[in-house]
This record gives C-alpha cells, structure tokens and sequence, in this order.
C-alpha cells in the first residue's frame, strides 16, 4: 500500500526521514511554507525559502523515489506585520507558477490578532485570483478553537470560497465538526504530545467517517516524528478496518484533495 | 463508520494504555507536590483545568475528549 504525507517541513528534517519514509511506502510528500523558529529579517528571506521548497528539496527527495511538493505563503507567526507580509504577497504568484506548488498554506491564525486575520484574507483572494487551493493551519493549544471559528466564520461569510478546495490542518474533536458539517476538508496531525495521538484520529474517523478526511505527522523543527503517519495506519488495522478503508484514508483521500491542483501526480487506486 | 471491535473488545485492547495514563497522571501530581516550592504551583490555573479534566472523565456524558478540549480553550467573547 502507497502513502501519502500531506504535511511534513523537510527543510527541518535529515535525509534519514527520506529514507526512513520511503522504506514506509510514502511516494509523495507536500511540504507547506511556515515559520522557520525564528522571524525571517527581510522578505527575500522568504524569496530563498520559496526557492528552496519549491526547486531543492523536490530533488533531496526524488533520490528516495518520493515526490516532494509545497505550497506557498506568509505563515500565520510571521503575518503580524502587514507591511512586510505585503511585500511577501507581492512575490509569491511567480511561485503559484512553478510545476510542484499545489497552492497556497499553510495560511491561518497563530495567536487570533486583527492584523493576522487581515493577511490571511488577503491570500485566500490571492487564492481566489490564481485559483490555487488553500491550506489553513489553525493555531496550537488553547487558541484552536477560537482562531477555526473566526476563520470559519470569514470563509462562510466571504461566499467565494468552494469548501472542496480548502483543507484545514491540525484539527481536534472540538474544532473537525464544525469544519466537516460545513463541507471541508479537515487534517489531523498527530504529534508526540500535542495535537492528536494515532487512537484519537482513528476515533474521529470512526465517529465522521473517511469522507474529506487526511491525516498527516507534520514533521518540522519541534518534537515531530514523520512515523506518527504510519503508527496511526496501524493503528487503524489493529481497530479492525479494511485494507480498502486505510488506503481510502492514507492514500485516495490526499490523491483526491491535492488532485484538484492539476499539479500532484499520484492517482488514487478506484 | 462504526467502530468494527466491540465495546468489550475495545476494552481489552486499551486497559493497560488507560491504566498507564492515570498513573503517570497521578505520579506527575505528587512530584509537583512534593518539590520545592508546591504552593504556589498548586494555585496555577493550569492545574485547577486539569483537575476540571479529571472530572470530566468520571461523568457517563460521552465526547469527554470533545468537552476536555473546550475547556482548554481560550474563552471567546460574547459578541463580534
Ligand atoms: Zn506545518
């Protein structure tokens, strides 16, 4: 069985996670644009980055057979200042363009402030205008629930916006329902300590069905491991599901969301 | 999508991770208790939402994790 890791920031990552991902059967992996751990001291910063996602890693990654791609933006940490996330915007439609860019993430929220809900605005219409999908990271710990609500409510409210084509990541058991009710995709990522475990994704699915539903370890520069994917793919065969239903969670449902990019190669098995 | 196991079955397979959770968690308490300095840690909000969780695990009510979460949850104001 192929998988696929919607989410993972190799930037961070040793080329052990290559080859540990590969000897686990991912064939594609997307990597979206975020905070580095520290703020970026210049927009050219993020120029680099774009380059480095968008043209480096895809050829760190083919070396294990796996194709890498990435989505583009001013990350949520770094969107306080409108000015400078301005002249971020203004560069990025040159990366829209290039053949591994599946669209625009992982935009979102990070502490909920006027200022980050003005830039997340401003690239869902970049979205719009290039017609890119668009990947929302909804922020950690406390300041989940309400940072999902006040997206929600901007893209509901908004009535441009196609809920097939927007994926909202790092979702729990009080953010998912609102988003699923509502017609889009939702992510689970599960981590070592925050976020979810592998058995409490597998109860969501349980709960909401596979239908719109991904799940991803979103590796990066924290305590992350890309394995956390595949603990929850056998997690999920412990609870008894079909072959069938796991390639449908681990594999079609990515194929299908990112498919609609045009971009992304893997075919989904049906 | 039911779950394929069932109840009892679900049961056997998560006993001793549940076990092993409560202990830790209880473990975890006492070590703050015992440290330098307990009092004032013992009147960190934090703690207080971890005993509310705690409860919250004891009721028949179902979505606990659901309900934990909400309570870890910054509160949103009433209008805007
Ligand atoms: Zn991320």
């Amino acid at each position: 069985m192929k998988i696929i890791e919607p989410h993972v920031h190799m930037i961070a990552r040793t080329v052990q996670d290559y080859e540990r991902m590969a000897r686990m059967h991912t064939v594609a992996i997307c990597e979206p644009a975020f905070w580095a751990g520290y703020d970026r001291t210049s927009p050219q910063a993020f120029h680099d980055y774009f380059t480095h996602i968008s043209e480096f890693e895809p050829t760190r990654a083919a070396q294990y057979l796996i194709d890498h791609y990435c989505w583009i933006c001013i990350n949520p940490k770094e969107a306080e200042d409108v000015a400078f996330s301005r002249e971020v915007i203004s560069f990025m439609p040159e990366f829209l363009s290039k053949p591994t860019v599946l669209g625009v993430g992982e935009i979102g929220l990070n502490k909920n402030t006027r200022n980050e809900m003005i830039i997340f605005a401003e690239q869902v219409e970049l979205a719009l205008k290039y017609d890119q999908l668009i990947w929302i990271h909804t922020p950690h710990l406390q300041d989940k629930l309400k940072g999902t609500r006040m997206m929600l409510d901007y893209l509901e409210g908004h009535g441009g916006v196609d809920p097939n084509r927007v994926c909202f990541d790092h979702t729990e058991e009080h953010t998912l329902p609102m988003l699923h009710e509502k017609g889009y995709w939702t992510a689970m990522t599960v981590y070592p300590v925050t976020k979810n475990s592998p058995e409490r994704v597998i109860d969501l699915v349980e709960k909401f069905g596979l239908e719109r539903m991904i799940v991803d370890a979103s590796g990066d520069w924290g305590p992350s491991d890309p394995a956390t994917l595949h603990d929850t793919l056998f997690q999920m065969r412990l609870r008894g599901h079909s072959d069938r239903e796991v390639e449908t969670l681990f594999y079609n449902n990515p194929c299908v969301f990112l498919g609609q990019s045009g971009k992304f190669k893997p075919q989904p098995t049906f | 999508m039911k779950s394929p196991k069932s109840a009892p079955e679900l049961l056997d397979q998560f006993y001793l991770h549940i076990r092993s959770a409560l202990i830790e968690t209880a473990a975890a308490f006492d070590r703050i208790q015992a440290a330098e300095g307990a009092d004032s840690a013992w009147q960190d909000s934090r703690l207080e939402e971890l005993r509310e969780a705690a409860r919250i695990i004891q009721e028949e009510e179902p979505e606990r994790a659901r309900r934990i979460l909400e309570l870890w949850s910054v509160k949103e104001e009433a209008s805007s």
